[in-house]
């Protein structure tokens, strides 16, 4: 056993100066392959239906990960912020309801940040926090669009200069969801 | 055979090439997070004995801890952490982790590097701003080890050097389950038996040598992550969070050998409870260990001390076992990020020490109040009353030296986060 841990030890950290090293801007493309993330999802356990909606909306058109932020209460006391570092690797973090507020409180992202169905404010953007929320949820403020038929999102260039948007009448908030997406990313 | 060397190379690794590597990719890319903690305290005892050297029942001003986390996301699977301490006024440097995880999975991840145990809660949630009290319960610093007797408390969780990999799964509607297995290098000791600590009482006369059994210590080298044997231990921890309700709860088992020679098992087993609301929150823990060790050692001389022990000689293999159950209410809050907070816990260990007079085998009942000033910044005053169990057979140089049968503390103190 001893030997078998000095081996795996010594793989580890020739594994971790190697990959430090390769992270260097001038090893960059060496990455390409692996493609960044567009979009994470961040969800509670509860919010299953939200999850499956949002990724079904979001299609093949950008890549999507999950992030289940139940996780954070059997997680160490670093827990919060490995979540936050590895959610801002995706060029958009989309926070679904409240679950993510409450565990993730008090977080800035270096990376976009939509809402999602909630007015809570306890996790925001350094780049740009935007809200998508139904009807019945009041975003905190800032420039709000209302939208009800979707031509209101037709033009990327209104919804980039919105702080929010509510939807209304017919609009299917997912479909909504994937025009915030294409526009912001 | 004795080895030193999975730990020399363990130590000398996280010093040379982790620390340097996460300085290194610090500068060479922006992808890093530094966060922390601190907290200073004002700690006033009453009834403890003198200890030469020392006076415990003087009151003293401690900067407890300083905490900076960096986190550095080489990917989005894999991120590389450490958390540096400075404790004890500052005179004390600890990498409390350093290690690289890997998510292999949504499910599965590795973390490899000097990483906490995961054994029960506590330890794995230690610093104060995530906890109600300042103090730790028994069952982190007395049972499970951690730290040594309070004269040498340094405030540093369990870590070790070793592997561990995490394995969760998502039942549908019902909760999470998540699984850790670690190996790690374990605790060990040098001497013949597990718990060789000794303190030195001044009453005035003999300076006799006690031997408070204050915990499954560990003991300098263990402290360097150097193991005393080849042997590594395994730990596994088995939690559970519930999705209809903000409680989780789990087992923990750790199982090593802790003796030079590979011959003596040190077992334990406990079990964890917490529930956490905005305005409620309820914890508990319970663990139980088995030592294997030799009978009729003297352990002030196994410590290589000198002078009378006026407690005893080891009685052999022994279990030891502790538990706490705290709960807090926070009635008030305003502007969303300031409230006050109630705190009370009780504890006990059992130290089954079956010596004459133990003084570390006691309960305490603890009581707190938590101001939340802003919204990284608390003010927290506790009170605790410890009694020990069996004071009538207190050995007449423990009482001399200043030694009650119930001891008292209060501690207000300054925390922040950030």
């Amino acid at each position: 056993m001893k030997t078998f841990l000095n081996k795996v030890l010594v793989a580890y950290f020739a594994m971790t100066a190697g990959l430090i090293l390769l992270n260097e801007p001038g090893y960059a493309y060496l990455w390409a392959g692996q493609g960044g993330t567009d979009v994470y999802i961040v969800h509670s356990g509860k919010d299953k239906e939200e999850k499956s909606a949002l990724k079904k909306a979001l299609g093949g058109d950008f890549k999507v990960k999950f992030y289940n932020v139940d996780l954070l209460a059997l997680a160490d006391y670093s827990g919060k912020q490995k979540a936050i570092i590895k959610l801002e690797k995706a060029r958009i973090v989309i926070f679904i309801k409240d679950a993510p507020h409450e565990l993730l409180e008090g977080s800035t992202l270096n990376t976009k940040v939509i809402i999602f169905n909630s007015g809570k404010d306890a996790l925001k953007s350094k780049v740009k926090t935007f809200y998508l929320v139904d009807k019945t949820i009041a975003p905190p403020g800032g420039n709000t669009v209302r939208a009800s038929s979707g031509s209101e999102l037709n033009k990327a260039e209104a919804i980039r200069n919105a702080d929010a948007v509510v939807v209304d009448g017919a609009l299917d908030i997912y479909k909504a969801a994937a025009l915030v997406v294409a526009a912001l990313l | 055979m004795k080895t030193k060397n999975t730990g020399h190379y363990l130590t000398r690794a996280i010093l040379y090439i982790i620390l340097p590597g996460m300085l290194c990719g610090l500068l060479a890319q922006s992808s890093i997070r530094i966060s922390g903690y601190g907290n200073t305290h004002l700690m006033d005892h009453d009834g403890t004995p003198n200890l030469t050297g020392r006076e415990l029942d003087k009151s003293f001003i401690q900067l407890r801890e300083f905490s900076l986390f960096f986190d550095m996301a080489i990917t989005d699977a894999i991120i590389a952490s450490t958390e540096l301490e400075a404790s004890n006024n500052g005179n004390d440097y600890t990498a409390n982790y350093a290690y690289v995880d890997i998510q292999a999975t949504d499910n599965l991840s590795f973390r490899v590097g000097k990483l906490l145990v995961p054994f029960l809660s506590y330890n794995e949630n230690k610093p104060n701003f995530k906890q109600n009290l300042m103090s730790q319960p028994f069952t982190a610093w007395n049972l499970a080890p951690v730290v040594p007797v309070p004269i040498e408390f340094h405030g540093v969780g369990w870590s070790d050097a070793g592997a561990m990999v995490n394995w969760n799964t998502f039942i549908e509607d019902v909760g999470l389950l998540d699984v850790k297995l670690a190996v790690i290098n374990g605790l060990g000791s040098e001497s013949n038996v597990l718990d060789d600590n000794a303190v030195q009482l001044n009453d005035g006369a003999g300076l006799p040598y006690v031997r408070p059994r204050d915990g499954l210590i560990q003991n300098d080298e263990a402290s360097e992550l150097i193991d005393n044997n080849g042997n590594k231990a395994t730990v596994i921890k088995i939690a559970f969070k519930t999705l209809a309700f903000p409680m989780d709860a789990g087992l923990s088992w750790y199982r090593g050998k802790w003796d030079n020679n590979d011959s003596k098992n040190l077992e334990m087993l406990g079990g964890h409870f917490n529930w956490l609301s905005r305005n409620w929150t309820f914890k508990g823990e319970y663990v139980v260990a088995a030592v294997e060790q030799d009978a009729g050692l003297d352990p002030v001389a196994a410590a290589g001390l000198s002078g009378p022990s006026s407690i005893n000689t080891t009685v052999g293999n022994y279990n030891m076992s502790a538990y706490y159950a705290e709960a807090s209410a926070t009635p008030f809050h305003w502007d969303n990020s300031r409230y006050l907070k109630f705190v009370a816990r009780y504890d006990a260990v059992d130290t089954n020490d079956k010596a004459v007079f133990n003084p570390f085998d006691r309960s305490r009942i603890t009581v707190g109040l938590e101001w939340q000033l802003g919204k990284n910044t608390r003010l927290r005053y506790e009170y605790q009353r410890s009694t020990i169990n069996d004071f009538d057979k207190a050995p007449a140089p423990y009482k001399n030296a200043g030694g009650n049968e119930t001891i008292e503390m209060h501690m207000p103190s300054l925390i922040f986060s950030f």
